[in-house]
């Protein structure tokens, strides 16, 4: 299956090369007059525009970028001037940490509210728990980012408005992963910072999450504990534990793991408001520049990245699915 | 039984979740104390940062404000007498086609090494090669550079280059021996003779700095300097109000009063160097039309922008470039709000009932750009002149099919400077740029004459005569510059510059 896997995402890879990289040629716009600003003179444009071979005809360039990419080269970005894998991969750690945390902070809300929901289905409590998911889903990220930085930030000073670690705390990079690392190392003081810093983005990510996946959760539940075999479990004399835990909960885990698994795909492809607002240096902030000033070789090499990542989460997804359900095996 | 149980456990996970979340926010409560202001630190939350450790590769202010506590440049202005004065040069002669500049001996990098003419012959070098340089345009007319010996430079231009003063003034002298040592990797040990020393660097991060306790001028204050990229204003805000900031830049007007009223911060305000006009393209009807442009000024009054929109925070622009730039004239007037005018000057340029044109923008890179067009094209309907807006985003509205295309008519830009001459040169001398395709044999010369003239004040002549000779051609609108805009901790003092720059070596922080 892993085989038939790889030998599909080539042509999927070389499709969305071939879109971004003719839709970003082809929309208006011109990346050597926005980096050359007011010193763009008429010979100072022409002389950029041929040192960074733009002058060359589309398909040339194109061929230039899928036979360099293969070999892991995506070019050097205009506006950064340094290659755009270093790009990638120094916003990556980043990237995946909020991603992680903000998909932990949605489980930890979303999966006993949904599923407390379901098992107490019209009661008190159900409807609490779907308000709050009503809420937390009209909540617009940037509004709920921007009330926290206010409150916890500006008002009570209670956590830092922007950045990943506070200057002058060291930590030894293992894996990049700030909140990891000082985990490995033993480094309190920077788990410390760290936390503080990946809170507030968590919280605002993780809440619209939490929000769709309440629902989700709420409703597969629903659907398992109505069918026959729960009635069946329960006739067995198993203990209601028993019958959530082992018999609903399972059964209603494919649904939960397939928006979950979208959603971390979404998540990984950077979250381009939250990043902004918290001036957190993932990768969506990355692409959102990379796009406005036009900067061809790292959107295509971003896109390029986040190709491959939704093609790992779907892999990881399905693979899950094995695990929890075991009639897919066969 | 089995429910009861459950309901405890419920209760009993809530109580223990609020005494940890209560924790986890008590103690940051306790140690907030070490995020405000120290007398050895400074943090600066601003809305740009650099984008890399080249400090060639990059245009603008604020970014030049970071490197100008590693660099030191050759001159600065003095923005009070608008004049330059030597940083790293000692004196300075104009000779024609050559500049030769005396440096300033015993200066030294932060190795230790000597600073000599060898380093300002690389690094001119450097801004005029590396590809990644976005100063090399400052340097088209040099021809050549030597080195009698180790503090006298001369440069040789093409034809007299009396605007080179202007030219140096933000180009920052490298260390040829760190280039010669660490060759591509150079950029990573940055090495100056500025004021402080180079930390460390994350890319859209934190830039730290700590003072140069060797400097060869006057020692800086305050010891550290962290240099912090918060893109979003109300974060900036945020953290200058919880004091995880010193200074902040880029305060809107909106915020600028509240700030004001805050006790433990206070805003710092000066007139900015960035001139807001509206450009008409001389290349394209009906703006070939002198009398169109001068019925187009008739019809504009920027005073209600700076009044409604901006809450005083500008200043009313009565020639072509601000009262603050070298070169401007002081005589001129600009032409009064009078529609009545208008419609006489177009009715005798053959548009008596009137006339429709298109007004572009761009409101991602120039504030307000929305609010302030509205008004404007308000105010042309009142001659007659119906204003269609056109709002387009930067990347396109300055490229190809732009502004430095020649593609737009009519559009609302913002340029900052500090001499006349750039904008005048960009702008308006025949065949430098597509923006307007303004035309006047009389200021071209008036142009070359000026970047062949030494003397700074038969210069400043030249300069004000080509500014009254646009006024009289209404070859723009000028608008307003507006006022820069910082919010400060109250016992941080500091004076902000109209330029954009935050110098910690002019801060002192009173504990």
């Amino acid at each position: 299956m892993l085989r038939r896997r790889f030998i599909g995402a080539i042509p999927v890879l070389l499709g969305v090369s071939f879109i971004v990289f003719f839709l970003m040629h082809l929309a208006p716009g011109d990346p050597v007059n926005l980096l050359l600003g007011d010193a763009a003179t008429e010979a100072e444009i022409e002389r950029t525009r041929r040192e960074w071979g733009l002058d060359r005809p589309l398909v040339v360039q194109y061929w230039e970028f899928i036979r360099r990419a293969v070999r892991g080269d995506f070019g050097m970005s205009l506006r950064y001037g340094v290659p755009v894998s270093t790009l990638i991969f120094e916003r990556l750690p980043a990237t995946l940490e909020l991603a992680f945390a903000s998909l932990f902070v949605a489980i930890i809300i979303s999966l006993p509210i949904g599923v407390y929901s379901a098992i107490k289905h019209n009661s008190f409590w159900d409807h609490s728990g779907m308000t709050l998911a009503m809420i937390g889903v009209s909540l617009p990220n940037f509004w709920l980012g921007i009330m926290l930085i206010f409150f916890l930030g500006g008002q009570l000073n209670l956590l830092p408005v922007a950045g990943r670690i506070e200057y002058g705390i060291e930590i030894k990079p293992i894996t990049h992963l700030y909140l990891v690392d000082s985990l490995l190392t033993g480094n309190l003081a920077a788990l410390w910072s760290a936390l503080k810093h990946l809170l507030m983005p968590a919280v605002t990510l993780g809440t619209s999450l939490a929000a769709i996946v309440t629902r989700i959760a709420r409703s597969s539940v629903l659907e398992v504990i109505r069918q026959d075999y729960i009635t069946t479990a329960r006739a067995k004399g198993l203990s209601e534990q028993a019958v959530i835990w082992k018999h609903t909960l399972r059964n209603a885990m494919i649904t939960i793991i397939t928006i979950l698994g979208l959603q971390l795909g979404a998540l990984l492809a950077g979250s381009v408001i939250t990043e902004t607002v918290f001036s957190w240096p993932g990768i969506g902030g990355l692409l959102i520049q990379a796009i406005s000033t036009r900067d061809y070789k790292l959107v295509q090499g971003v896109i390029f990245f986040f190709a491959i990542m939704y093609f790992i989460v779907n892999l990881i997804v399905d693979l899950l699915y094995m695990w929890v359900d075991p009639r897919i095996r066969l | 039984m089995r429910t009861e149980k459950r309901r405890i456990n419920r209760r009993e996970f809530l109580k223990q979740t609020t005494a940890v979340g209560l924790g986890a926010l008590a103690v940051p409560a306790l140690a907030r104390l070490g995020w405000s202001a120290s007398k050895d630190r400074a943090t600066i939350l601003q809305s740009v940062a650099a984008d890399s450790l080249n400090p060639y590769a990059h245009s603008a202010s604020p970014t030049y404000g970071i490197w100008q506590h590693i660099f030191d440049p050759l001159v600065e202005v003095d923005y009070a007498s608008k004049e330059f004065y030597g940083v790293l040069a000692e004196s300075w002669e104009f000779q024609g086609q050559k500049w030769v500049f005396r440096l300033k001996k015993g200066v030294r990098f932060h190795d230790g090494s000597p600073f000599t003419s060898k380093d300002v012959i690389y690094s001119i070098t450097r801004m005029r090669e590396d590809k990644r340089s976005l100063q090399r345009e400052n340097f088209r007319e040099v021809t050549e550079m030597r080195a009698p010996d180790d503090h006298t430079v001369i440069i040789t231009t093409e034809k007299p280059m009396a605007v080179l003063l202007d030219r140096l003034h933000n180009r920052f002298m490298i260390s040829k021996a760190t280039a010669d040592k660490y060759g591509d990797q150079a950029d990573a040990h940055s090495i100056g003779t500025g004021p402080y020393k180079f930390v460390s660097f994350v890319r859209d991060g934190n830039m730290v700095m700590t003072r140069n306790e060797d400097y060869w001028g006057p020692k800086p204050d305050i010891k550290e300097i962290i240099y912090k990229k918060v893109g979003e204003e109300a974060a900036r805000v945020a953290g200058l109000l919880a004091g995880q900031g010193d200074v902040i830049n880029n305060v809107s007007v909106e915020e600028s009063s509240r700030l004001s009223q805050h006790p433990r911060v206070r805003i710092e305000k000066v007139a900015g160097l960035r001139m807001y006009f509206l450009a008409m393209n001389a290349a394209m009807k009906p703006f070939d039309n002198k009398l169109v442009r001068q019925a187009i000024s008739y019809s504009v009054d920027p005073q209600a922008i700076i009044k409604y929109i901006y809450d005083g925070n500008g200043y009313l622009m009565d020639g072509p470039v601000a009262s603050n730039v070298i070169g401007a004239n002081p005589k001129l007037k600009r032409y009064p709000f009078e529609p009545k005018k208008a419609k006489e000057l177009l009715a005798k340029a053959g548009y008596p009932g009137g006339l429709e044109v298109k007004l572009y923008f761009s409101p991602d890179r120039y504030p307000k750009a929305n609010e302030i067009c509205q008004v404007i094209a308000d105010q042309l309907l009142q001659s007659g002149i119906k204003a269609d807006l056109v709002p387009q985003q930067f990347v396109i509205f300055w490229g190809r099919e732009g502004v430095n295309g020649g593609k737009l008519p009519f559009y609302y830009v913002g340029r900052p400077a500090v001499d006349a001459d750039t904008v005048y040169d960009q702008y308006f001398r025949s065949g430098v740029t597509k923006r307007v395709n303004y035309k006047n044999p009389e200021f071209d010369r008036l142009i070359d004459e000026e970047q062949r003239t030494g003397d700074q004040k038969k210069r400043a002549a030249l300069l004000q005569e080509a500014g009254r000779i646009l006024m009289e051609d209404a070859a723009l609108v000028p608008l307003y510059n507006l006022a820069e805009i910082y919010g400060v901790a109250r016992n941080v003092i500091w004076k902000a510059r109209p330029d954009e720059k935050i110098l910690a070596a002019d801060m002192k922080i009173r504990t």
